[in-house]
């Protein structure tokens, strides 16, 4: 026996099931229309409080774009940051001191005029990351003179990386960016592609974060603590509980949790976490490397294009640490990188000079201390002050 | 394949749709495979260990109703190779840790375990369920003749991991007489699996935050704090499994089969014996028809055997939450509180009986109704400390607390028995709490009141879309990235 169409349909209308579902997305097309017009959300906004939007939130109040930015990994912040909490003498707040004091002042030493240099290095950085930073954030009157991009093995390679998707930088960046000609090309499983269409369709959940934010806004409006969360308030959270939050939420850093002393030699013995890089190296995935690699071409594309002078630094490594790696996988990445920098007429200084870092500029195998971040910048600037492609970019007038 | 998760939400919809697309010989085997999947989905060689006890108790069931004289070998064997199979799987490493603590003063050491075991997803529900199997047919039940049949029952997806607990009477005519497509149940099965989601990862998840920072660091909090973590536990280990155990009933609907239902209000509950008759009802019935009832039940000879054979129950009842000693404290506990009870209420009796009938009046009064509720409430939250906390030393500690309130009662200044929780300033649930926990209480109550006016069912059609819409906004919106398993999958 046929069925006739408008039976199915009498039918499927008689479900409270099936009027839910059309309600609902009339509630969404509602919530589409409404926010394009009346602008309910802000994507700029976080429930999230990662070290990506901590910084974009610091480079977007700057009051003019600054002539350098740094991008790279928590090689490049740890540098920034230890190196400038020895070299001020203070203790120094993360999420919130972005710029480079040691560049600033090493560069205003060989130059002369003050450079301001603003720090996008932000840990787990990958080079995904860093292009994407580049094309949605510095950009407009926000571009910088010269970009300063220091890079590791580890930055192309991380074996628990599942796609460039999957970052907190990707999904921070993506709510205010159109990212729709890389959209398939960074995401790599199907659960990711279902999520990714899903998010296309439905309006409710790809403004999932700005929603979350509201309920935030909401229930601190009600409860009667807890007001101070996203202030510099002296937060009395213990450590116990933030370390179990911080299980859930990793991404999530507090306005005063991440501090950072001038370098003390008695109380920061060097931490040896070679296991951890002999794993992290033992299974390099290789769709990774050349994904991750033609990301970094499309940020040196990018700045070939916007005029902005960028410069590559190999950062330092401890000889232990490359030692870990397949035999000749460091000089093949060096050279891949160095060439890449030359067809974009990128510069490329490698800054792993074994006779310049010692052990005891080192807190681990990779990772440098307040001793090593302030000689890591003063070398850089030196290296950078010959660099005639540099000073003519920095002198240059916006 | 996690019911809260995005493999979940497109498996269902693609199984549901082939069953009820196909010609109606094809769909049980398609629920059936679609079964093995599902299990597959976690570790494929497990199915071996699921296809082997179905065969196995299959045979069982004929060899047991065919016997003349020798059903009970039939019987022991049967349940003796469930319950070895359980044991080695369950019971493995506690047995040799325990066996380990007792020749340890002797200065001997247990065995080293020759390798890993690990815990299939979902054997203590199956295996459950076929020794009810074995066990009726035993008591005069027909085995069941399809072998197709019998398998579904085992496997049924719906019900695989964490119940409930089906009895197969109720189960095989299903099979034998299918359900038409219905909107009804199409309807009543949504609505069911969005309440589910709603309770597990709105509520259940967000509190389980917030619990497992009071459980796993008592130490931090005041004994005010460990009341408000352990009132907070009650709620998520509710609005988990009664969460799990919607989404089971509400799938299971959209193929037309009825399963059956596994909380009723539980903290609504008067007394132990009431809390245990609306708490994980499958399993509470399963422990008094197949262990209860053959220890002897209430119809002993002497009065003592009672209170044995509710003691016995309740302590298995514990260890088949999990194998260790915290789990079968909390039976104990709870078998202690029903033999607690069931002496108050013969005490009541002999008062009635005695001209003292004031008693019982008093006790069944409104007020000694919700007092009497609250005190429940109470119980049932101390038996959860012992059940969430990792130790006994934890459990220890966090009673202690407890029940003197620490800085309260030892004479220090009353400022330094103030919460501790009000100093945390994120992450947001710490100070949420506050709010959300009367809310929840409230709710419980108001459910009871819903359910008893059969509100749902004699609203409009358009208020019951709403709901859905509602309900599927909440969950898009609110469900935390990472949603844990449910806590009754570790069983």
């Amino acid at each position: 026996m046929m069925v006739s169409k408008n039976s199915i349909l009498k039918t499927l209308l008689s479900s409270f099931a099936v009027l839910g579902l059309g309600m609902f997305l009339a509630v969404d097309a509602g919530f589409r229309i409404a926010d394009k017009n009346l602008h309910l959300t802000d994507p700029h906004n976080s429930p999230i409080r990662s070290l990506i939007w901590w910084t974009a939130k610091g480079y977007l109040a700057e009051p003019k774009a600054p002539d350098i930015v740094l991008l790279g990994s928590s090689l490049m912040m740890t540098a920034h940051h230890a190196g400038d909490a020895t070299k001020r003498n203070e203790i120094v707040n993360e999420v919130k001191h972005f710029h480079s004091t040691c560049m600033e002042d090493f560069l205003a030493q060989k130059g002369g005029q003050k450079p301001s240099a603003f720090s996008f290095a932000i840990a787990g950085q990958m080079a995904s990351d860093a292009y994407l930073i580049a094309r949605s954030l510095l950009v407009g009157d926000k571009q910088p003179k010269v970009i300063v991009y220091g890079i590791a093995p580890r930055d192309l390679i991380d074996n628990t990386l599942p796609s460039p998707a999957s970052t907190e930088t990707f999904r921070y960046l993506d709510r205010f960016s159109d990212f729709s000609d890389i959209a398939l090309s960074a995401r790599t499983s199907a659960n990711e592609f279902i999520q990714y269409g899903l998010e296309k369709a439905i309006y409710t959940l790809s403004h999932r974060p700005d929603l979350i934010c509201l309920q935030h806004k909401f229930a601190y409006s009600l409860a009667p603590f807890g007001k101070d969360a996203h202030t510099d308030a002296q937060i009395k959270t213990p450590f116990a509980l933030r370390a179990i939050a911080r299980m859930d939420v990793p991404d999530d850093n507090g306005a005063n949790e991440l501090r950072i002393g001038p370098y003390d030699k008695a109380t920061e013995p060097f931490r040896d976490n070679t296991t951890e890089y002999r794993h992290r190296y033992a299974y390099i995935k290789q769709k990774t490397y050349k994904s991750q690699l033609s990301y970094l071409n499309k940020l040196m594309s990018l700045c070939k294009q916007q005029g902005i002078q960028l410069v590559v630094v190999n950062m330092p490594l401890t000889p232990g640490n490359v030692s870990l790696m397949a035999p000749g996988f460091y000089d093949q990445y060096k050279s891949t990188v160095a060439a890449m920098a030359r067809e974009n007429g990128a510069g490329f200084l490698d800054m792993n000079k074994q006779d310049a870092f010692e052990q005891k500029h080192f807190a681990d195998t990779v990772h440098l201390n307040g001793l090593g971040g302030v000689q890591f910048f003063k070398l850089l600037s030196d290296e950078l002050a010959l660099d005639r492609s540099f000073t003519a970019a920095l002198s240059a007038t916006q | 394949m996690l019911f809260n998760s995005l493999t979940y939400a497109i498996f269902l919809p693609i199984v549901v749709a082939l069953y009820w697309v196909s010609p109606v010989k094809f769909r049980v085997p398609i629920l059936l495979i679609a079964s093995y999947v599902f299990y597959m989905s976690w570790r494929p060689i497990f199915i071996l260990l699921i296809l082997g006890l179905t065969v196995v108790n299959y045979f069982f069931g004929f060899y047991i109703s065919k016997s003349e004289n020798n059903k009970k070998p039939w019987l022991i064997a049967a349940v003796a190779t469930n319950l070895v199979t359980l044991c080695f799987f369950k019971y493995a490493y506690f047995l040799n840790d325990s066996l380990g603590s007792l020749i340890k003063p002797l200065g001997m050491a247990p065995p080293a375990m020759a390798f890993d075991i690990v815990l299939p997803l979902g054997i203590s529900f199956f295996v459950f369920e076929f020794i009810h199997y074995v066990v009726d047919v035993y008591r005069g039940s027909a085995p069941i003749k399809s072998f197709m049949a019998f398998a579904l029952f085992a496997s049924f997806f719906p019900t695989q991991i964490a119940g409930p607990i089906k009895r197969f009477q109720d189960f095989i005519p299903q099979f034998l007489n299918p359900a038409k497509f219905s909107i009804k149940d199409l309807d009543s099965g949504v609505s069911l699996i969005l309440m589910g989601l709603f309770k597990k990862v709105l509520i259940a998840d967000n509190l389980a935050f917030f619990v497992q920072g009071g459980f796993q660091h008592p130490e931090l909090f005041t004994g005010l704090d460990l009341w408000l973590f352990t009132y907070a536990f009650a709620f998520q280990i509710y609005f988990d499994f009664s969460g799990y155990t919607d989404i089971a009933r509400g799938s299971a609907m959209l193929f037309g089969y009825k399963v059956p239902i596994n909380f009723n209000l539980p903290y609504l509950a008067k007394n132990i014996a009431d809390f245990w008759h609306r708490w994980h009802i499958s399993l509470s019935t399963w422990l008094r028809d197949y262990l209860f009832i053959p220890l002897g039940g209430s119809r002993v000879s002497a009065k003592w055997k009672v209170y044995r054979n509710l003691m016995i129950t309740m302590a298995l009842g514990g260890l088949w939450h999990g194998a260790a000693g915290h789990f079968l404290v909390w039976g104990i506990f709870h078998g202690a509180m029903l033999g607690l009870h069931k002496l108050f209420k013969d005490g009541r009796e002999w008062l009635s009986d005695n001209g003292y009938s004031f008693v019982s009046s008093a006790v069944d009064s409104k007020l000694g109704t919700a007092l009497s509720t609250l005190f429940t409430f109470h119980v049932v939250c101390i038996g959860w400390v012992l059940f969430r906390a990792d130790t006994m030393a934890t459990a220890g500690e966090i009673l202690k607390k407890l029940f003197f309130m620490d800085t309260v009662f030892s004479g220090m200044p009353s400022y330094a028995a103030a919460m501790n929780l009000p100093s945390i300033n994120y992450p947001l649930i710490y100070p949420a709490v506050f709010l959300l926990l009367p809310l929840l209480a409230i709710s419980h109550v108001l459910m009871g009141y819903i359910d008893k006016t059969n509100w749902v069912a004699r609203s409009p059609k358009v208020i019951k879309a709403a709901w859905v819409c509602a309900l599927m906004l909440m969950i898009l919106v609110f469900s935390p990235d990472k949603s844990p398993k449910f806590i009754y999958f570790q069983f």
